[in-house]
């Protein structure tokens, strides 16, 4: 058994739900540590006064600049202090259909566990917004910051996604792009075509991760002193002649 | 408008038509951040990277990757890393497209947009035109890419005029969730999935994004203010254990007249 970030409860409507919060992916990334590259040494991290003084871990506080250069120290008991909960809870405030929300919107997913006797309850919110397709839109504090969440169900798993707020969230019509000319429609319906081709169903297991793996071989190599090849690859062509490419990728999947 | 910084700069890369495209961020910091300064100087103090073979501070872009193999590190560069798999560092090539309600979101990371970074009249017709043809059959593109040093599976899709791409991740790198101990086999009784069923639909509602504000920002102003001016900041009670309920079905149909008497 994992174990549990934090204990609490989901709340709706005056109904504890007792949970246990615990995190539901790990990503595979390589560990690497920074090296000075002339001469291998590790690198560590001091931090320095403008004269580039080291500060002892002792002097050092948090502040926060109120005015260019001036700063109001705060504590992490005052930190806290900004939202303290009464109760350990998720509090839903709504339930919306899981299909309105944009998958952008979520952040970081944790799975929910039912705590010792809170079994039944568990399995009653599972079932309710199986039923539903609905899913309870709340908030917590997490580490002693107010979160936005999402509370829904999987294969009668309750999960939590933490949510971005609309505002950390870039306009896509704010974003600068070059005027697009509109393609015609004989090259739309090309790529209809080709994308009609190339649609499949959604079966996440096949995809593999396979820079991992030959970084690691790389490292092999290094090791027995082998020489690496840094000539990189070239980068595809644009496709200048669109209508070309088109055809030619029509035909290719044709082929195949 | 300012130019969005480039975060990665590729091809994204469908049949045989190549578009030059720029990976910016989708997001912004809209946190107040404290700054690590001097506690009696209230300075702010900067971090410094220093070889520990030589005690000296060295410039960033002498910094390479140590790989641990256990018996010392082994050393690569950004170059040699890229080299790993160059085609994945640089290219995004869509394999297939799927429906975006299928994909569990579990496995997103994190929102980009992709860019125009090309020129010529060809690439940006193609850059349209994938986003034409993705928006009118609501589908979305899967592909493969490095970034930094990671390789992600990433959706694409049209979203207003642009390209937009998540990062996500493989589906072995989410956790089985069956060593929890949730109870997917006993079916709890129908009479209260009934009562929760109308719970939940007691509270329903349109999912209305901008309309959830982020208080925490606020809450933590008001301290910094409060702060500032002297005043003592107490620290906070330690927050309630919830219990688990004791009569589960009472306290559900106890909650349901009252929401139902509450929207009446």
């Amino acid at each position: 058994m994992p174990r549990s970030i934090w204990n609490g409860a989901v709340s709706f409507a005056g109904v504890d739900v007792p949970v246990k919060l615990f995190g539901a992916t790990d990503p595979q990334s390589i560990q690497f540590r920074e090296l000075h590259a002339p001469d291998e040494g590790e690198i560590a991290h001091h931090l320095v006064d403008a004269d580039g003084k080291e500060v002892d871990r002792d002097d050092v506080a948090k502040g926060f600049e109120v005015r260019a250069g001036e700063f109001v120290v705060l504590d992490d008991e005052e930190i806290r202090a900004a939202t303290a909960p009464k109760r350990k809870t998720v509090d839903i405030e709504q339930f919306v259909p899981a299909d309105q929300i944009d998958p952008d919107v979520y952040d970081r997913p944790y799975y929910l566990g039912p705590q010792d006797g809170g079994e039944e309850a568990y399995a009653v919110l599972a079932a309710a917004l199986e039923r539903t397709g609905r899913v309870g839109v709340g908030r917590v504090v997490l580490r002693s910051r107010e979160q936005l969440v999402a509370v829904m169900v999987r294969e009668r798993v309750l999960r939590m996604h933490t949510m971005r707020f609309a505002d950390e969230l870039v306009d896509p019509g704010k974003v600068d792009l070059p005027r697009l000319r509109k393609p015609d429609k004989r090259m739309l319906e090309m790529a209809e075509r080709l994308v009609d081709g190339l649609s499949a169903p959604w079966k996440p297991g096949k995809y593999r991760d396979t820079y991992r793996d030959r970084v690691l071989a790389l490292v092999g190599k290094k090791a027995k002193g082998e020489e690496i090849d840094v000539s990189r690859a070239q980068a595809p062509e644009p496709s200048d002649d669109l209508m070309a490419a088109l055809e030619a990728s029509l035909q290719g999947s044709a082929k195949r | 408008m300012a130019k969005p910084r480039s975060l990665w700069t590729g091809s994204i890369s469908f049949g045989l038509v190549n578009v030059p495209v720029s990976l910016v961020a989708a997001t912004r910091d809209r946190d107040l951040h404290f700054r690590q300064i001097h506690a009696t100087k209230h300075e702010p103090l900067s971090i410094s990277y220093v070889c520990t073979k030589e005690d000296k501070p060295v410039d960033y872009s002498e910094i390479a990757h140590g790989y641990d193999t256990g018996e010392g590190y082994v050393m690569l560069t950004d170059d040699e890393l890229a080299a790993a798999q160059p085609e994945k560092t640089r290219t995004i090539d869509i394999r297939e497209f799927v429906d975006l309600a299928e994909i569990d979101p579990i496995l997103f990371d994190h929102p980009y947009y992709l860019v125009p970074a090309g020129e010529g009249e060809g690439p940006l017709r193609a850059y349209r035109l994938l986003a034409d043809v993705m928006a009118g059959e609501e589908k979305v593109a899967i592909g493969q890419f490095v970034l930094r040093t990671k390789e992600y599976l990433v959706a694409v899709r049209a979203k207003d005029r642009l390209l937009a791409l998540t990062t996500m991740l493989f589906r072995q790198e989410v956790r089985p969730a069956k060593a929890l101990g949730v109870p997917v086999r006993k079916r709890p009784g129908k009479e209260k999935i009934d009562q929760a069923a109308a719970l939940v639909e007691a509270l329903a509602a349109d999912f209305d994004h901008a309309g959830y504000k982020d208080r925490y920002r606020d809450q933590l102003r008001k301290v910094v203010k409060a702060k500032e001016k002297g005043e003592t900041i107490e620290a906070p009670p330690k927050p309630e254990e919830p219990g688990v309920p004791p009569d589960l079905m009472e306290v559900l149909k106890a909650s349901l007249d009252e929401v139902r008497a509450g929207s009446r």
